[in-house]
């Protein structure tokens, strides 16, 4: 079984064969979930033989290991930018629009990347449901902050419960995000519009 | 002839294992759930479990049943029509929120189940859920068209969507409640219900 005997499979650069590895093992574990992660699956949809996956990554834990990384990587990095530590001159009200479309657009771009994020599959292990919940607090401690800040600047504001308040934008944004991932055809504006026409209806300071 | 446990009527057996395999579906999830589990769970040998339900997908799917009706009985028939009048809108929403969680902290085994499925809910019941979540929201946007209506539609606001956010943010506190209740009470959330809705201005149509 020489993988030059692999007609359909030129010979790949490292790197690309393990992003070639990564994507499939991310498709497979949001449609089938982690049982679905097996060596010769992988191989035949690659188009290589089960030692190539081998040489690319050690293991099979491994393998699935470094694709939840670069997942978490990549919902981190869009987080961070759409749920700042600090809202800069934004208003209350653009700020929330801009890291709603932020999240949205970075959801249609990478729809299977939110869809883990959003709905860890079945088998996934004890230990990264953990780091989810962590991060997931982590992202909370930080909304809670941007509410915090932007209650004041509300009419009626002050004294809202701005822990709830942090729950609340975090479940909106997440039905946003599903409502994306529902229906790819969906128009981000018009989506937005809703939420842009009650923001605008609160009397702001 | 001699039984483990005093025969009980079949109805009431019926429930007593309907709510063990609730109990055990809430605290345990689907994945190892067995006759023999449920058997053990509601007290009783695995010979009635057969008798009555047959085999576990009809037990599970009867426990399903059970749940939903327990989850429907909780919404109260007012909030059933299509118009609810001259209603305040804000009023509606207020009291619907505290009916919610206040039937949650009440039965969370029932909520549990809807709220936070397990991993290992068979395709079959995940299916019935989305699906009674997709009734749900349009019962829910019949509301917010109506209570639109009422206080005049902001440019923009599509009631599905709408409907759609008001369902996802009331999971999501139904899940809080779950999850700690002594830090979530009814008052709480209501109060703060209240607080949110009042930032609308709702300037009646004339």
């Amino acid at each position: 079984m020489s993988p030059r005997g692999v007609a359909s499979a030129p010979r790949m650069p490292m790197e690309e064969r393990r992003r070639q590895l990564l994507d499939i093992t991310l498709r497979l574990v949001v449609e089938e979930g982690f049982g679905a992660v097996q060596a010769q699956r992988i191989a035949s949809e690659a188009g290589i033989t089960k030692p190539i996956v081998y040489r690319a990554y050690p293991s099979l834990a491994a393998l699935q290991i470094a694709m939840l990384r670069r997942e978490q990587r990549r919902v981190d990095g869009v987080l961070a930018k759409v749920v700042p530590a600090d809202a800069g001159d934004l208003s209350p009200r653009d700020l929330l629009l801009q890291s709603l479309g932020g999240v949205l657009d970075a959801a249609a771009k990478r729809p299977l990347t939110w869809r883990l994020a959003l709905h860890p599959p079945e088998g996934t292990p004890a230990i990264v449901r953990k780091i989810i919940d962590r991060r997931r607090q982590a992202l909370l401690d930080r909304t809670r902050g941007l509410v915090q800040w932007g209650l004041p600047k509300l009419g009626g504001g002050q004294a809202i419960d701005d822990e709830l308040m942090a729950r609340v934008l975090l479940a909106l944004a997440i039905e946003h995000v599903q409502i994306v991932l529902d229906d790819p055809q969906t128009d981000r504006d018009a989506l937005l519009r809703s939420t842009e026409a009650i923001l605008d209806r609160l009397r702001w300071t | 002839m001699r039984t483990r446990t005093p025969r009980l009527a079949a109805d009431v057996r019926r429930q007593q294992i309907l709510d063990a395999t609730l109990r055990v579906v809430a605290r345990d999830g689907f994945s190892g759930l067995t006759m023999e589990v449920i058997a053990k769970e509601a007290g009783v040998t695995r010979t009635p479990l057969y008798a009555i339900f047959g085999d576990l997908g009809t037990l599970l799917a009867a426990a399903a049943d059970e749940g939903e009706a327990r989850a429907r009985a909780a919404i109260p028939e007012e909030l059933l029509v299509a118009d609810l009048g001259t209603a305040r809108p804000d009023d509606v929403l207020t009291a619907a929120s505290r009916l919610f969680l206040e039937a949650v902290r009440a039965d969370p085994l029932t909520w549990q189940v809807l709220l936070l499925p397990a991993a290992g809910t068979p395709k079959e019941i995940r299916r019935r859920y989305e699906r009674n979540r997709r009734e749900v929201i349009d019962r829910v946007e019949q509301l917010v068209r109506w209570g639109l209506e009422r206080v005049g539609p902001p440019d923009g606001a599509d009631p599905h969507v709408i409907a759609r956010m008001i369902v996802a943010v009331g999971e999501d506190l139904g899940r809080m409640v779950l999850a700690e209740p002594d830090r979530w009470p009814p008052d709480r959330i209501a109060a703060a219900v209240g607080d949110v809705v009042a930032l609308l201005p709702a300037e009646e149509r004339a």
